[in-house]
């Protein structure tokens, strides 16, 4: 971890601990949204959600196409998470507790299909984040995106001039 | 599994410690601010490592090993909330005449505007009064509403205000002149439109017409210019106002490109005013304000004509400001 003071001030340790926290939150987020398939039935789990405060947890559901791939129908065997980079600013408050954080994350995960076809998908998040009932939680998230990507139906069913042709999906459309 | 990059604590010490620091912020957040951003720090925390997302251990089958993929599905998402509230919220937002060494709380108000928000549409009014306005001081008589604050700090100006408007003020902030400067300064500069050119040595704006990036010592020459202006103290409030409009749309523009420049405005902000806003409550007001379009803010001021009592200089409040108090008190805005 490096802690990087964009403003006037020593290194803090509940910056540093607020990160960590934040860290935590995230993890848990993506682990259930995109990594870890045990945990899916064709829907996002229950758990995956308690990373957004009550205030925008139903609008978050709406939007989850962008934050997990649970809801795909494809079923997904396994997901592997290739690079991912995270950057948390933490606000502190005038009595020196973390009051606020921005994160931005990005990742990308290779992964495998029931089908055996191979999946890859690219995420990035600007997130913003406070301390409500006993956890970092995302009050807002001004800009996220998932980006999935399949391999090419075989040539004789769409040809292959047809490789790597965007497919314009909006939020809520998946296959 | 998942494990946390740069964490060694397992999660239950971690929630420990996080409860702490609740109670601790529990303890702290019915007191009232008055001056607060000594210590507001922000740190960036760069993670830039794997985050030991890695789930099942499963081989790796990179699709490069394949020939080609194809975008199956791009789904992008943004939501920001603003605060909401039943009623309409109202701010008086001041600024110090104090020179350097003066109590900023103690000294005349160069600037008194009323921020009214309508919560529910997204609306927002400025209201202005001239600095001169004639009216009563609870207390103390009829005097220059400027003048109630240099008798009683922020909270006579409040109830000097709410007793004029019979608008109920939330809350206060106060600025000084070099709290204005150094604000515009550490954003960067403020981008505004100049209504006009000015020429004014004593308050030394010195600006051309037009959009411009201004320094934090032009913005505060542009808020107190009054003799270079068409009408004197009247402009004078109205370009205030326009000062707000610039750091609104400001805000909002630099949200939307790096949402963590909030981050910097809370900061700078929270040094340079007093409030009695507590500290979360200006982080969701800012967030709010980050999605206010200027376009849904009108800038006013109070009516009135000039005239004298005794030898002094004044502005009489016309009776049309009465109603535009009304229409602000029901719904925060007028209009």
């Amino acid at each position: 971890m490096v802690v990087v003071p964009v403003r006037a001030g020593a290194p803090n340790d509940r910056a540093s601990r607020a990160a960590d926290l934040v860290a935590g939150t995230l993890s848990e987020l993506y682990d259930g949204g995109f990594v870890d398939p045990q945990g899916w039935d064709r829907s996002v789990p229950d758990r995956v959600w308690d990373a957004f405060a009550p205030a925008i947890r139903s609008r978050a559901r709406e939007d989850a196409t962008s934050f997990t791939v649970a809801a795909l129908p494809a079923n997904v065997r396994r997901m592997h998470v290739a690079t991912s980079s995270l950057t948390v600013r933490v606000l502190m408050g005038p009595n020196g507790s973390a009051e606020a954080a921005v994160a931005g994350l990005t990742f990308e995960a290779e992964g495998a299909l029931e089908s055996g076809e191979g999946v890859a998908v690219s995420s990035h998040a600007t997130l913003l984040l406070r301390p409500i009932e006993g956890r970092w939680r995302i009050i807002a998230y001004p800009d996220t995106g998932t980006r999935i990507a399949l391999p090419p139906p075989a040539p004789e069913v769409r040809g292959p001039s047809a490789a790597l042709a965007p497919v314009a999906a909006g939020p809520g459309g998946t296959r | 599994m998942t494990r946390r990059a740069g964490s060694g604590r397992g999660p239950l010490e971690l929630a420990a410690g996080l409860d702490r620091d609740r109670r601790r912020r529990a303890r702290l957040r019915g007191r009232r601010i008055t001056r607060v951003g000594i210590a507001a720090i922000v740190f960036a925390v760069a993670l830039s490592t794997t985050l030991g997302l890695l789930g099942q251990g499963a081989p790796r089958r990179a699709l490069a090993e394949q020939h080609a993929v194809e975008l199956h599905a791009a789904h992008d998402a943004s939501y920001v909330p603003v605060a909401r509230g039943d009623g309409p919220l109202f701010i008086l937002a001041l600024g110090s005449d104090a020179r350097p060494g003066q109590n900023v709380l103690r000294e005349r108000a160069d600037s008194i505007h009323i921020i009214g928000v309508d919560r529910r549409r997204e609306r927002a009014t400025i209201l202005g009064f001239p600095r001169d306005s004639w009216v009563p001081i609870p207390g103390h008589g009829r005097g220059k509403i400027n003048s109630a604050m240099s008798i009683g700090g922020p909270t006579l100006m409040v109830r000097t205000v709410e007793s004029l408007t019979g608008i109920r003020m939330d809350y206060w902030m106060l600025t000084s002149f070099r709290g204005l400067s150094r604000m515009v300064d550490a954003v960067g500069g403020l981008v505004l439109d100049v209504p006009y050119a000015m020429n004014d040595p004593a308050s030394h704006a010195n600006l051309s017409k037009g959009v411009q990036r201004l320094k934090g010592w032009q913005a505060l020459a542009f808020a107190r210019n009054r003799k270079d202006t068409p009408q004197g103290d009247f402009s004078r409030s109205l370009n205030q106002g326009r000062l707000f409009l610039a750091a609104l749309a400001q805000l909002r523009s630099e949200f939307r490109s790096d949402p963590g420049r909030l981050l910097t405005w809370m900061v700078t902000g929270s040094r340079n005013l007093h409030t009695d806003l507590a500290f979360d409550t200006l982080l969701d007001l800012a967030i709010t304000a980050s999605q206010v379009p200027p376009s849904a803010v009108n800038n006013l001021v109070a009516p009135g004509s000039s005239g004298w009592v005794g030898s002094a200089s004044v502005v009489f409040l016309s009776g049309r400001a009465s109603g535009m108090y009304a229409d602000m008190r029901a719904d925060g805005v007028v209009g």
